[in-house]
């Protein structure tokens, strides 16, 4: 199957701007030290969502075996002993989404730009785009569940190389298989994007999955990702 | 030589209230143009290091903070066209590790030692072992800071470091990104660790100390606001 592409949205509603405003610190329980940054904020806000272009590459593939630390589709190995445990308690036929998003060249040059005259604002850029771009890949999230032979089944969250469930250098299995550059994304040599502000990730559908992300058996308790309490696993 | 203009204490204030737009408007006061250049470099550079110390105990923001920066290299755009470039300022090379774009922290590290006196070239992302070098042999640097995000960018921050000892030993390097702590970076050979804007002073002062134990630190803040400028020694 090749790569559908799709453009998905970015909301623009107040609960998500003032999310960002608090990433920056800009928010009613303290008092900002100059005004002025509150200004910035607005406007970069405004610049992010003029400049950002979202767009995704996605790919379907079918689970075909899963042993202690991969999960072997069509096409496409993952390299996580989280994931492939998560997994192997799944239901089978298991499908995975795999996709990869942009907001683009054009926020990333805007964010360099910024650089020269002012580090504040591409600070602030460069938050204001993490937060988009997380937000547009919720969106894209929804639009894959959407998806006719997904449509009626269970999904996990989405995971990404680079993170603790699933080192980075899983990230040439994703380029590989789903080809961004079509996109325009670019793979460096440390498994880093250009642009930037750019995602790629994956999905378990299955007709029942246990969890919908691997933290549960996770041993690191203190992980500052973490999503939920570890399982007790003896007496 | 004056030691205090009223115009002094409002560039410091101007800096450390993040106030880019002041620091414009004192540049347009003729007065200004009758002072020492390192009274206004070090004025400037006190109102951000009050602010850098606010950093430091969280009291702003990450965004306020940069303004502040953003103010003090403000001042020193004005200050390049006033008065000829300081060329005993210690030099020092700046970059991202090949393989890695995340820049703003390494933008941010050569805000701050800029306004501790040091003449920054930044590479900025993405550069390879091969550029560095090439700076730094032009430029005479004594300093080289190396930053990265990724874990994966390890191995070429390990094998830079060991390029740039084995052809420019004289050249002491600071390394910083969330990828490292301080093991971490004495493992692959760095100098010292700077963990963020706020520690960098002190990182600073250490490697100034490898390089030459006895020579006084050329750096233009005076901390414990003793003496107006430090001259070398």
């Amino acid at each position: 199957m090749d790569g559908l592409i799709y453009y998905p949205t970015i909301s623009n509603d107040e609960k998500l701007k003032t999310y960002f405003l608090k990433r920056i610190g800009c928010h009613s329980e303290r008092t900002l030290s100059s005004a002025k940054v509150l200004d910035i904020a607005h406007d970069a806000w405004k610049k992010c969502l003029e400049t950002a272009t979202p767009k995704a590459i996605v790919r379907l593939t079918q689970v075909e075996e899963i042993k202690e630390d991969n999960i072997y589709a069509q096409g496409i190995s993952i390299e996580s002993s989280l994931w492939a445990g998560l997994a192997k308690n799944a239901s089978n036929p298991l499908t995975l989404a795999v996709f990869a998003l942009t907001l683009g060249s054009n926020l990333s040059q805007e964010t360099l730009n910024a650089q020269k005259h002012s580090l504040s604002e591409s600070y602030i850029l460069h938050e204001a785009g993490s937060i988009i771009i997380e937000n547009a890949a919720d969106h894209l999230e929804t639009m894959i569940r959407e998806i006719p032979d997904l449509k009626n089944l269970t999904s996990s969250r989405r995971f990404s190389p680079g993170y603790c469930d699933i080192p980075l250098l899983n990230q040439n299995a994703f380029f590989q298989f789903l080809v961004p550059e079509t996109i325009g994304i670019q793979m460096m040599g440390s498994g880093g994007m250009r642009p930037e502000k750019s995602i790629t990730a994956a999905m378990l559908f299955s007709n029942r999955l246990p969890d919908i992300f691997p933290c549960l058996d996770c041993r690191n308790d203190k992980c500052q990702h973490r999503r939920g309490k570890r399982k007790e696993t003896g007496p | 030589m004056t030691t205090f203009h009223p115009i002094l204490k409002n560039l410091e204030q101007a800096v450390f209230s993040k106030d880019p737009d002041r620091v414009d408007e004192l540049f347009q006061d003729k007065s200004i143009t009758d002072l020492d250049h390192a009274l206004i470099v070090n004025a400037l550079t006190q109102g951000l290091e009050t602010a850098r110390k606010e950093l430091g105990t969280m009291t702003v923001s990450v965004a306020e903070f940069l303004l502040s920066v953003d103010a003090m290299r403000q001042g020193f755009e004005h200050l390049k066209k006033l008065a000829p470039e300081d060329k005993d300022r210690p030099k020092a090379v700046i970059g991202v590790i090949k393989g890695d774009v995340h820049v703003l922290g390494a933008n941010i590290i050569a805000g701050v030692m800029e306004a501790l006196g040091y003449d920054v070239k930044n590479l900025g992302q993405d550069t390879d072992v091969e550029q560095f070098l090439s700076e730094l042999k032009q430029s005479k640097a004594s300093i080289l800071g190396l930053s990265s995000m990724m874990s994966t960018t390890l191995a070429d921050m390990k094998e830079t470091i060991a390029r740039c000892k084995r052809e420019l030993p004289n050249v002491k390097i600071i390394v910083g990104g969330a990828c490292l702590d301080e093991n971490l970076a004495k493992a692959i050979g760095s100098d010292g660790y700077a963990a963020s804007a706020a520690q960098l002073p002190e990182t600073l002062d250490e490697i100034e100390r490898l390089i030459d134990p006895k020579k006084t630190s050329r750096k233009y803040v005076d901390y414990d606001r003793k003496i107006q400028v430090i001259e070398s020694s």
